[in-house]
């Protein structure tokens, strides 16, 4: 696997953009309809794109949904497999992750505070609804943080447990799976009114790094046996998007980058670029990082350093109109 | 301690089931675990234990929800309260009690043998007393006596809290008087469980009522007779049926597809006294039906007839008629069953003026309507006579029941047993349903009673989730005024995490 040659833009004018990657020329070769695609998601296997639908209501329910978009091998190209109905209540989601081993794909519903668990079948389309895990909780932000609001998940290295954050209700939760449903093995409080969001694991599986969005700072827990620990280090940061090199070195803001200790997960800032990305990727060979700047429009790319991960030569890649979630293709 | 009945119990076939079969055995929908709960503290740690365990509650008293709303929760808890029917009285002994588990019909009996009181009530004996009063409870003594919920005085309600933890209220018109007036009629599933109704005084029972029935042979029937035959009990209502001195007069106007033979009408009545020592407003009521050569036979299928006394009943020559005259607990209790138990379907609609002969004829149009293989024998519109005490000024502004302008309300009703039927029944329904409430509203409103000059929308006890096809669904049941903007302010107020939902429920 090496550099990305597909990426997959979901779009707020309901459309997903399908654009093929020469380098750094992008070319846009699909536009595929698609409702609110708040996040979309490639398969382990990268067969299989999935798009979270950011809706209130499906055919007059509470309810948002998921698509499963079949890609053509070869050119890249979409076409819809399957949409499965949230279940009720599980509005707005915004995130999703899949299973290690491709067989489960997890929802976190922001608006209605509900997890979903979706069995994947062998080609990639979407069943029902499996297991429903309805979380509550709330902060002191009146406004922003009245009800749960799961914001980013993901599994762990081994695909046993599920993290979470809650920017409603100010918590990391580790969910376990057992008998394919979702329980809660434990919950971390990120202190009242932190707005925990976007997160990240680090390679190794042993840190976690979690935005505190309405706090405005970063926070490094130390992760292990499906336990969020203690706080190991938090630094200023007032802005969203976040991932980790696949070396573990180092860690992509919106704000700059930061060094790793990777022994022990501190950090060290060593570059500054203007705040600004909502969703940061990294190819998975590290030698690419692009910046998804929703209100903007722009996708820009910088090259790196496949051993260090540090960046140079960010340039803009490409201009969409209110891009809200990427995904990179690179088989 | 709560009886948890999980699916490897032998009971949970049972406690599982729909009383509505169209929604039996779909096992990916059905709920995981069964708490039957006999006390508010019981329920207190159930529910408890059902949030922090992530799952979804949904809660059932009687079961005789006409939509999926409690039955259908994946992998969810259904809180069954049918065991908690406690009525003593609270400390101060002053008031009644009503428990969410009570059938109405034991409701009756308790409130009538103990005091001598009533509840406005519903028709059918089995019918749970928490999903029935807090959708406004409305029966056959209500013209008479006005909703149920115009008589309850406070309630005793478990709400989640913002933080997910579980607290009993107890709410009246100075404690948390929003959500008491929310919980008067704005519908089950929404805001929290009731666990208790407290009523400071109710209506004395009706010391005895007459009941009637007569029928039409559909046989006979024409377009002309049969719109005559509605406009006339339509007219009884909008004209004599609101005078005072009729309100212990209720109607029911049975009208079933063609292929079930014939057309009833039912009446109960008593004078406001609840005696029956002059029965002139039933008189005058039936005389307007002579002219349509009326059979006094009783007639035999469900929705034909409405009030079916098992118990021992005077036959009493009024000046005209034959009347069954009988103890008013006798008739109110009668009817011991709950309806048919099989598949089901719904719709509703409060009239507020007579049918238009528009009207008449396509609903004349739809009961005659034949299609092959299709039975539409089970299929029934029944229009119920309404007002009178219901419709006393103010009530709409303490309760949620906004309907307060109706002299009518109607119910579609189809009962079948097969799944094979469902799709043809269904249509058949819709279509009818479609049709009758395109005619005499706005244009993006077409297919359903819209609140204007003619319709007051559907009744909230009465579910159809047909109708969420409409953006606009909240406007039929809740109004186009404040109502459901208030219903919303305290939803995110006493749920805000929305731990009770179903497919109706108030959107925060």
């Amino acid at each position: 696997m090496g550099a990305p040659r597909f990426a997959y833009v979901g779009c707020e004018d309901d459309s997903l953009r399908v654009f093929r990657l020469q380098g750094e020329v992008w070319t846009q070769i699909q536009r595929v309809p698609s409702r609110a695609p708040a996040c979309v998601l490639l398969s382990p296997a990268q067969q299989t794109l999935y798009v979270a639908n950011e809706v209130d209501v499906h055919e007059g329910l509470p309810r948002g949904t998921v698509e499963a978009f079949h890609i053509r091998p070869g050119d890249g190209r979409l076409t819809l497999l399957s949409r499965t109905a949230l279940s009720l209540s599980a509005t707005q989601p915004r995130h999703m992750t899949v299973s290690p081993d491709g067989k489960l794909l997890a929802v976190a519903a922001y608006g209605g505070g509900i997890y979903n668990l979706i069995a994947i079948a062998q080609e990639g389309s979407l069943g029902q609804v499996s297991s429903i895990f309805k979380d509550a909780g709330c902060g002191p932000h009146a406004q922003l943080q009245a009800s749960a609001h799961p914001h980013t998940l993901f599994f762990d290295a081994l695909g046993r447990h599920l993290l979470s954050s809650d920017f409603g209700s100010d918590r990391l939760s580790v969910f376990a799976l057992e008998d394919g449903r979702l329980s809660r093995r434990m919950q971390r409080s990120t202190g009242e009114g932190s707005g925990p969001g976007n997160c990240v694991l680090h390679p190794s599986g042993s840190f976690v790094y979690a935005w505190h969005g309405l706090e405005g700072t970063l926070v490094c827990y130390r992760y292990e046996g499906g336990t969020v620990g203690e706080e190991v280090e938090r630094v200023p940061l007032s802005a969203g998007g976040l991932a980790v090199h696949p070396s573990g070195r180092m860690l992509y803001t919106a704000e700059g980058a930061w060094r790793i200790d990777p022994g022990r997960g501190r950090l060290s800032r060593i570059g500054t670029w203007l705040p600004g990305a909502s969703q940061i990727v990294v190819s998975i060979d590290g030698t690419s990082v692009y910046f998804l700047d929703g209100a903007r429009g722009s996708i820009d790319q910088a090259t790196a350093d496949s051993r260090t991960g540090e960046v140079h030569c960010k340039t803009n890649a490409a201009v969409v109109d209110k891009p809200s979630s990427i995904a990179l293709k690179t088989v | 301690m709560t009886i948890r009945i999980t699916r490897s119990d032998p009971r949970y076939a049972l406690l599982q089931r729909s009383r509505n079969l169209r929604w039996d055995g779909n096992a990916a929908e059905a709920a995981a675990e069964i708490a039957l709960c006999e006390t508010a503290e019981q329920t207190a740690e159930a529910l408890q234990r059902v949030v922090n365990a992530g799952a979804r509650p949904t809660v059932r008293s009687g079961g005789h929800c006409y939509e999926d709303f409690v039955v259908n929760n994946p992998g969810g808890t259904i809180l069954d309260l049918s065991l908690l029917k406690g009525d003593s009285l609270p400390g101060d002994g002053n008031r009644y009690r009503i428990s969410p588990g009570q059938m109405l019909g034991e409701a009756y009996i308790s409130l009538y043998k103990r005091h001598g009181v009533t509840i406005p009530g519903g028709s059918c004996f089995e019918v749970g007393a928490g999903g029935h009063i807090t959708g406004g409870g409305y029966g056959v003594l209500s013209r008479l006596h006005g909703l149920t919920i115009d008589w309850v005085s406070a309630i005793e309600i478990l709400t989640v809290d913002n933080k997910g933890h579980v607290a009993l209220r107890n709410i009246d018109e100075k404690h948390e008087p929003d959500l008491f007036r929310a919980c008067r009629g704005g519908g089950g599933g929404n805001f929290g469980i009731v666990t208790g109704f407290l009523l400071d005084r109710l209506p004395v029972a009706p010391v005895e009522v007459a009941n009637a029935h007569l029928s039409f042979d559909w046989h006979s029937m024409t377009e002309d007779k049969f719109t005559a035959i509605l406009l006339t009990f339509g007219d009884y209502c909008a004209t004599q049926g609101c005078e005072h001195q009729n309100w212990g007069l209720y109607t029911a106007l049975g009208l079933t597809h063609i292929s079930s033979g014939r057309i009833g009408l039912s009446l109960q009545f008593c004078n406001l006294d609840g005696r029956c020592d002059d029965l002139k407003p039933l008189d005058e009521f039936l005389d307007r039906f002579q002219e349509f050569g009326p059979s006094e036979r009783r007639a035999a299928t469900p929705g034909e007839q409405r009030f079916s006394p098992r118990s021992p009943a005077a036959r009493q020559q009024s000046e005209k008629y034959d009347v069954d005259r009988l103890m008013w607990l006798d008739a109110a209790i009668g009817d011991s069953g709950s309806g048919h138990s099989g598949r089901a379907a719904y719709k509703s609609c409060y009239m507020k003026k007579n049918f238009t002969p528009a009207e008449a004829k396509c609903i004349y149009k739809h009961l005659t309507r034949v299609i092959p293989g299709v039975d539409l024998r089970g299929s029934v519109l029944a229009v119920d006579s309404y007002g009178g005490a219901v419709n006393r000024k103010g009530t709409a502004e303490t309760t949620s029941v906004w309907q307060r302008s109706s002299i009518m309300k109607l119910q579609f009703q189809q009962y079948w047993d097969h799944a094979e039927e469902d799709a043809g029944r269904l249509a058949w329904m819709r279509e009818f349903y479609t049709d009758l409430y395109s005619q005499q509203v706005e244009p993006q409103y077409a297919g359903t009673p819209f609140p204007n000059e003619y319709y007051e929308g559907c009744y909230i006890n009465y579910p159809d989730a047909d109708m969420l096809a409409y953006a606009f669904w909240p406007q039929l049941y809740y109004g186009t005024g404040g109502l459901y903007p208030f219903l919303q302010q305290v939803k995110r107020r006493y749920d805000p995490n929305n731990i009770f939902h179903h497919k109706m429920s108030i959107r925060a």
